[in-house]
């Protein structure tokens, strides 16, 4: 399904997120400082809801997600990473959860993360991300899988959007997007044909090229954090029952 | 856009950072089904090749021409089609994912189709075709063109009688299917449909079980269904659902029905399931005024926890509906108090076994009682001048009682300090104060030492019963006043070496008969863990009983333990955030202990059956107290060294405040038995308190 994608520029992992992690353990290259760093940027999010659960502060949660990250570059995990565990999501929440009780032991009195990071994490959106959420009735680990579920789609959405807009398909987005989850009657395939100025039946067609187009995409940024390929179906089955 | 926005899909609430404004729930379901449209747009290709392109192209699958999809369920896809051949419009439900289809969901794909199709009854979805095409199974059925109860409940609660004709039908039906021989087992209000004529409709019966069929796909251990729909049967995971499991569905639907909301709603599965095998729903009416009480009498009878205490089939549920509907006496009749107290015993084997061997304890000592007043007015009747006055038999029960105290004691607990020793095999006292050992499965004792230390508890009970009846005597012969304060000296040691009895027999069943080393299902063992992790040790111990049948309590309760330090050691933090702090408890009861308590000691000192100072009395009962809250509180301290400290200096503490009392207040002329007060008070505190203390309310989350 993925292989005959061209590759695209956003996409700063050509790679899985495995061999990213494994290759800053070998070798300290820039480039590979930096895919790591971009990793971070990108999964940074869930780990903050994670852990501002659990401290339920969140100067802490910042100073901690902030002091964990620091460590993730150090590649300090690099060691302990083991892509035979399978993924990703849950490796990165075991090296927190594993972070934070050692943390609680020792840290304190020293100064977390030495300021000298170099990942621009913007906790004020995320501290209102947080708000906004729905962090009251869930446990840590739920809100984990959950913001990580939502913001896998999230990222798949942008890429489709981005991609539409090159291909001056701006507007179908926009009217169709609401399609795409499917399920819906004859009469917002009008309403959105009508709005497009074409044919129902041409609607209906942009929305299954478009859900082609996305399962497409959602397949290949779960394939970049699960081991075997083979593991994408049930990755999207477990990340869709944090749901329920 | 507002964080109370909902998904018109799936009804989830739209979280505040939803994709592009989509549900992020609904478009990982589009990512589900990806195997779905590859095959569809195979038959596209095929059925319509040399049409043009981009004009209405008409998907077909098979015989059938899709026209749109209408449901997603947990297994399969249905969508609304048109059957080519015969002109008609049709249900047409497909296996979802289907070559990653593993032969289990094959199977009950078919046994679902199976299941529907020998059921030929005007309120069931009827079946037309089961089949498969490229690989894909399928089956065709009615369409119903209507919502389903779920869509009508989300603007609010059915009318009363709505709610009950609704109801009515469906029992009828579904009795019909049990006579037929299969259970629905998934009942909710998504799986039944109202259709053009105002008639419901049952469908999906995808966890549907031939009562005879043994294939066991379905038979033990998994949980399959709606958790707020489940019966407390199928929530345990047991093998025996019958239609009574069906009738708890029908009756948590009509609950929800008249409410609006299903009977048992947590924030998790596990929790869910917690509730709907433990909680007492609240009544209908507390959440609904307009719930007329014969129908809250009909819908809570069928919640019954128990299944022979609910309707015994679908058919006396909608007898009774009927009987509603046409205002008529129900039948049904609403749990007496009587029936709430056995249901309570019930559930808790030790209380009835208690209450009897105490019943008969007190009515042997009733009948000697009697037994030695009838001697005595023979007695008199030979001896008028014989006068009822201090004599022999005090003097040396006295001495009885004393001697049997302190050498009862002594052998007590010298008897269970080398039965512990033997069975948990220690070999430093050190041992004394760590957990792991004290948590290992007690092993077989040899012969000898268990024959000792039984033989020990046997004679100080005996010794105990002995002492009982020669307080007896001298009451009945000797007018010895208060005896039950004399025979509260002895409840101790009773008591003390009913346990070493209970102890010994406790190990012996445990090395014996118990369960060594369980096989327990990874799933039950996760979600024991979880109950572990919530602080929720009495959940996790219930359901390990529950996993192991063969399980006593001391062996579900060490296995508890020893998981509560596995899941500490391995999230120390989580897990410290989740216990109850120490001074967590239900501090209303433990000052109505307090209170209770203060009217006994004013009770008492005011009747003085002796002339025991009320000094006494009160250090008695405020040391009970005391003793209470320390026992209380140190069974929340998991360190045993932490809570020896704790004990020690409390203790001390305990046991000088009853010193000084007992040396400021006491005379020389006061008698032994003064001396139990203070006992019986501090017994009396720590039962009180620690009953008050009893974790019933749910722990923090």
């Amino acid at each position: 399904m993925s292989s005959d994608q061209p590759p695209r520029e956003e996409r700063y992992f050509a790679t899985t997120c495995w061999t990213v992690v494994l290759a800053a353990g070998d070798h300290q290259s820039h480039d590979s400082q930096e895919a790591l760093a971009r990793l971070c940027e990108t999964y940074w999010y869930p780990l903050y809801a994670y852990v501002r659960k659990r401290v339920n502060s969140v100067d802490e949660a910042q100073d901690l997600t902030q002091a964990f990250f620091a460590r993730f570059l150090e590649q300090d995990f690099a060691a302990t990473a083991d892509p035979e565990r399978g993924r990703f999501r849950a490796f990165l929440l075991t090296a927190c959860r594993h972070f934070l009780s050692k943390e609680r032991d020792h840290a304190r009195a020293q100064k977390r993360g030495g300021g000298k990071l170099p990942l621009s994490l913007d906790f004020a959106s995320g501290e209102s991300r947080y708000a906004a959420g729905p962090a009251e009735t869930l446990t840590a680990e739920q809100l984990y899988e959950r913001q990580w579920a939502i913001d896998l789609v999230n990222r798949v959405m942008h890429h489709l959007e981005a991609e539409m807009l090159e291909s001056g398909r701006n507007d179908n987005f926009d009217h169709l997007k609401g399609l795409l989850a499917g399920r819906s009657d004859n009469t917002t395939y009008a309403q959105a044909a009508s709005l497009l100025g074409t044919t129902e039946a041409a609607a209906r067609m942009a929305v299954y090229r478009m859900r082609k187009r996305y399962r497409e995409l959602l397949w290949q940024e779960i394939a970049e954090t699960v081991e075997h390929v083979s593991d994408v179906d049930d990755e999207v089955r477990r990340l869709f029952a944090t749901f329920s | 856009m507002t964080a109370t926005e909902t998904c018109p899909e799936c009804g989830q609430t739209l979280p505040a950072d939803a994709p592009a404004g989509v549900c992020p729930k609904c478009l990982l379901a589009v990512g589900l089904n990806a195997a779905e449209d590859t095959l569809i747009e195979v038959s596209e290709h095929t059925s319509s090749s040399g049409s043009l392109p981009n004009v209405t192209k008409i998907r077909y699958f098979g015989d059938y021409e899709l026209l749109e999809e209408i449901a997603r369920g947990g297994m399969g896809v249905v969508y609304r089609g048109r059957q080519t051949s015969l002109n008609r419009i049709v249900a047409l439900k497909m296996i979802l994912s289907g070559e990653h289809a593993s032969p289990t969901d094959i199977e009950r794909f078919h046994i679902e189709a199976q299941a529907a199709a020998n059921l030929k009854h005007p309120n069931i979805v009827a079946i037309h075709e089961v089949g498969q095409h490229e690989g894909r199974s399928y089956f065709s059925m009615d369409y119903i063109d209507g919502q389903n109860l779920a869509d009508i409940l989300k603007e609010g609660p059915v009318p009363n009688r709505k709610a009950a004709q609704y109801m009515k039908t469906v029992a009828e039906a579904v009795h019909f299917a049990h006579q037929c021989g299969t259970l629905h087992r998934d009942l909710k209000p998504q799986n039944l449909l109202i259709d053009g004529s105002d008639q419901p409709q049952i469908t999906d019966f995808g966890l549907a079980k031939q009562v005879e069929d043994t294939s066991g796909l379905t038979a033990t251990g998994m949980i399959l269904g709606t958790p707020s729909y489940m019966s407390p049967e199928q929530a345990l995971g047991q093998a025996d659902i019958g239609p009574r499991s069906d009738v708890y569905s029908l009756g948590a639907v009509l609950y929800e029905l008249l409410t609006g909301r299903p009977p048992f709603c947590a924030a998790s599965v596990v929790q869910t399931l917690r509730q709907v095998t433990d909680k007492l729903p609240a009544a209908p009416h507390t959440i609904n005024d307009n719930v007329p009480p014969d129908l809250e009498t009909i819908c809570l009878k069928c919640l019954e926890k128990s299944p022979h205490a609910r309707f015994q089939s679908a058919h006396e549920l909608a007898a009774d509906l009927g009987r509603f509907l046409d205002h008529e006496p129900i039948q049904a009749r609403p749990v007496s108090p009587f029936r709430k107290v056995e249901t309570w015993l019930r559930q808790r084997p030790w209380a009835i076994t208690v209450t009897a061997a105490l019943t008969v304890l007190a009515l042997v000592c009733v009948v000697y009682l009697q037994f030695q007043q009838n001697r005595l007015l023979q007695y008199q009747q030979a001896h008028p001048e014989y006068v009822r006055q201090a004599g022999q038999r005090t003097n040396s029960l006295e001495n009885t009682l004393m001697g049997l105290q302190m050498y009862g004691c002594l052998a007590v607990f010298g008897a269970y300090l080398v039965y512990r020793v033997k069975s948990l095999r220690m070999t430093h006292w050190q041992q004394w104060f760590e957990q792991a050992k004290q948590l290992k499965e007690p092993r077989p004792v040899s012969i000898p030492v268990r024959f000792l230390c039984a033989a020990v508890g046997l004679s100080v009970l005996a010794g105990v019963l002995f002492a009982t009846a020669r307080i007896i005597e001298a009451h009945v012969w000797e007018g010895l006043p208060a005896p039950l304060v004399h025979a509260s000296i002895i409840f101790i040691l009773f008591f003390l070496s009913l346990q070493l009895l209970v102890q010994i027999a406790q190990d012996y069943r445990q090395a014996v008969y118990g369960s060594h080393n369980p096989q327990i299902d990874p799933e039950q063992l996760a979600a024991m863990r979880e109950f572990v992790l919530n602080g929720d040790m009495i959940g996790a111990i219930k359901l390990y009983r529950t996993t192991v049948p063969t399980a006593g309590f001391d062996e579900a309760r060490r296995f508890v333990a020893r998981l509560a330090l596995e899941v500490e050691a391995e999230d120390p933090e989580q897990f410290a955030a989740n216990q109850r702090s120490l001074w967590d408890v239900n501090w209303r009861g433990v000052s109505i202990c307090l209170a209770v308590e203060a009217i006994l000691c004013a009770g008492w000192w005011m009747l003085r059956p002796l002339a025991i100072p009320p000094g006494v009395i009160i250090t008695g009962f405020l040391g009970g107290w005391l003793i209470g809250v320390i026992q209380m509180t140190s069974c929340r301290i998991r360190n045993l060294r932490k809570r020896l400290m704790v004990f020690v200096p409390m203790g001390t503490l305990g046991l000088m405040v009853t010193a000084i009392g007992l040396a400021t207040y006491s005379t020389p002329a006061t008698p032994l038995s003064s001396f139990s007060l203070p006992m019986v008070g501090a017994f009396f505190g720590v039962a009180l308190v620690v009953s008050a203390a009893n974790p019933k309310t749910h722990p923090k989350h």
